[in-house]
């Protein structure tokens, strides 16, 4: 694991930001799910030793950033607020931060980091000048100036249009397949899930899950599966599952049903002879209740 | 010591308007003497710049001080930059001692040039340039002792600046002018007593040190015990402190 909180707590004054958080960060994207409040900032904060915990220890890259800030070297931080320095110009800005990392060209590196989110043609003007998804680019740029072996991003995709968001989503898969690892705070669920499906859920300072989303779903048993079927003839199909073993409901939409179930297992069973005895013919079966958002609200709402 | 910091706190602590207005604050003295002694006899024009100078910049150079020291961790906090400098592979103690060295310079820089407008005054009006000398120790003296103490404050609070202003009104105004025990605490006297050391002081400007005896190296000694607390400070901060 290349970054790992371990009963972590944070608390400012009667306010609990985070509460006995344990969780591990490995090579490749991570995504941080959370509603507003939930603690993801603090968490990241905390990961970076921005902030220090009132409870347990963080470590990243084998050592506790705030005792050896020589890990500063290979973490880099997007921090969530749009600040930056307006009077700075975003080749200045990087290369601060590539002089402040101890980068060996810092000019070269910060060309270089510019080049990868698309500011070369903008580098030489004042920051305050930049848009909002101009300034977020920069603040990747600066982040990636050093080469960091260890990259957080709290809300990064803040303010970009969308082929920069679809761009910077590219970067940071690319990032994590390189053996990085990245971890990627956000809200918007559909763009973490285009990045990845390795998630961490937070809810209300606490971890609410941990893996992959599909596993996620599978673990989920106290909540009955979703199942799309798409059929020559859906209306009939739902009429011949209503009774049958497994199936506690069916919707029809369109040209598909979906079908409500606490046992998968015996719908996958029963649903190709029931379909086979009406003459009806299946054309496709697919989850319809395993998308990041569907389970994230599941989280959400058993957590709350 | 990493230099790029350094550079770089001090350029953001000296932006235009907070170098003019702390420099036009600081020179509030240096202008007052040189209004003041318009119309005096010779004989005493030196007596009022001293007078002056060992008065007024306790209320004026004092505040210019405390702008600008704070500010230069409080603007990388309050604008939310401090990530951008706090994430860096340098130590506690380098991050610390950089960011005191850009205060105590800039905070130097702010004391000079509201000394100047008192120097070039006493010179047009006693047409000597010495009279004004012995007080760049009284404005070096209390540049670095006002700024090794607040750097650590703008880190530290939100409200440094009321909390700076406290001590230099109501600790040093008041409290260290009515007891005794606690006027060696107060900046503004230990620089004071250098610059009583250095120059002939008349007796209302010597008034001002109350309990505190003039000299220059107990002065020094003094400051550099305050430069490294508050460096330690600093550094303390650093390596326990949230850094948002």
């Amino acid at each position: 694991m290349t970054a790992q909180a371990v009963g972590v707590s944070k608390w400012f004054g009667q306010k609990v930001a985070l509460s006995d958080v344990t969780v591990d960060f490995a090579p490749g994207v991570t995504g941080l799910l959370g509603p507003n409040g939930a603690g993801k900032t603090t968490l990241l904060r905390v990961l970076t030793g921005l902030q220090v915990p009132s409870q347990g220890e963080v470590k990243v890259l084998g050592v506790d950033p705030r005792r050896d800030r020589s890990v500063y070297a290979r973490i880099a931080l997007v921090p969530e607020d749009e600040a930056v320095y307006p009077d700075l110009t975003g080749r200045q800005f990087v290369e601060l931060r590539a002089s402040l990392g101890r980068c060996p060209d810092p000019h070269g590196a910060a060309g270089r980091a510019l080049e990868i989110v698309g500011l070369t043609g903008a580098a030489d003007r004042a920051l305050g000048g930049f848009s909002k998804g101009m300034r977020q680019r920069a603040k990747v740029a600066a982040a990636l100036v050093t080469d960091p072996q260890v990259l957080v991003l709290d809300e990064p995709l803040n303010g970009a249009d969308p082929l920069q968001r679809a761009q910077l989503i590219d970067l940071f898969v690319r990032l994590g397949s390189e053996g990085r690892t990245v971890i990627v705070s956000s809200h918007v669920l559909v763009e973490v899930e285009r990045m990845t499906h390795r998630v961490v859920a937070m809810v209300d300072g606490r971890l609410a899950a941990i893996g992959r989303i599909d596993d996620l779903r599978a673990a989920m048993t106290d909540k009955p599966r979703q199942v799309r079927v798409t059929a020559d003839h859906p209306r009939a199909l739902a009429s011949a599952l209503i009774g049958v073993e497994g199936v506690e409901g069916v919707q029809l939409g369109g040209d598909t049903i979906d079908v409500t179930t606490t046992d998968p297992a015996t719908l996958a069973r029963s649903l190709p002879a029931v379909a086979r005895a009406s003459g009806i013919r299946i054309r496709a079966i697919s989850p319809a209740d395993e998308s990041m958002e569907q389970v994230f609200r599941y989280l959400v709402e058993s957590s709350t | 010591m990493n230099l790029r910091l350094y550079r770089h706190l001090l350029a953001r602590t000296l932006r235009g308007k907070r170098l003019l207005g702390a420099s036009a604050l600081a020179s509030v003295a240096g202008i007052a003497a040189w209004v003041s002694m318009a119309g005096i006899d010779t004989e005493h024009t030196a007596d009022i710049y001293r007078t002056i100078t060992a008065s007024v910049p306790a209320a004026t150079l004092s505040i210019a001080l405390l702008i600008v020291a704070t500010a230069t961790m409080r603007d990388e906090r309050d604008g939310g930059t401090l990530p951008y400098v706090f994430l860096t592979p340098m130590s506690a103690t380098a991050f610390a001692i950089s960011s005191s060295a850009a205060a105590l310079t800039a905070a130097l820089t702010v004391a000079v040039i509201g000394w100047i407008p008192g120097w070039v005054g006493s010179w047009i009006m006693t047409g000597s340039w010495d009279v004004a000398v012995p007080a760049l120790a009284l404005y070096g003296i209390a540049a670095v002792g006002y700024a090794a103490a607040f750097v650590p404050l703008g880190y530290l609070f939100d409200r440094s600046l009321i909390i700076g202003l406290a001590y230099i009104f109501v600790w040093e105004g008041i409290l260290a002018t009515v007891v005794a025990g606690i006027t060696p605490s107060s900046i503004w006297r230990i620089a004071m007593s250098a610059y009583a050391d250095v120059d002939e002081l008349p007796g209302e400007a010597l008034d001002m040190l109350g309990t505190v005896e003039p000299g220059k190296w107990g002065a020094i000694a003094t400051i550099v015990v305050l430069v490294g607390l508050g460096t330690s400070v600093l550094g303390w901060s650093v390596r326990t402190r949230d850094a948002v």
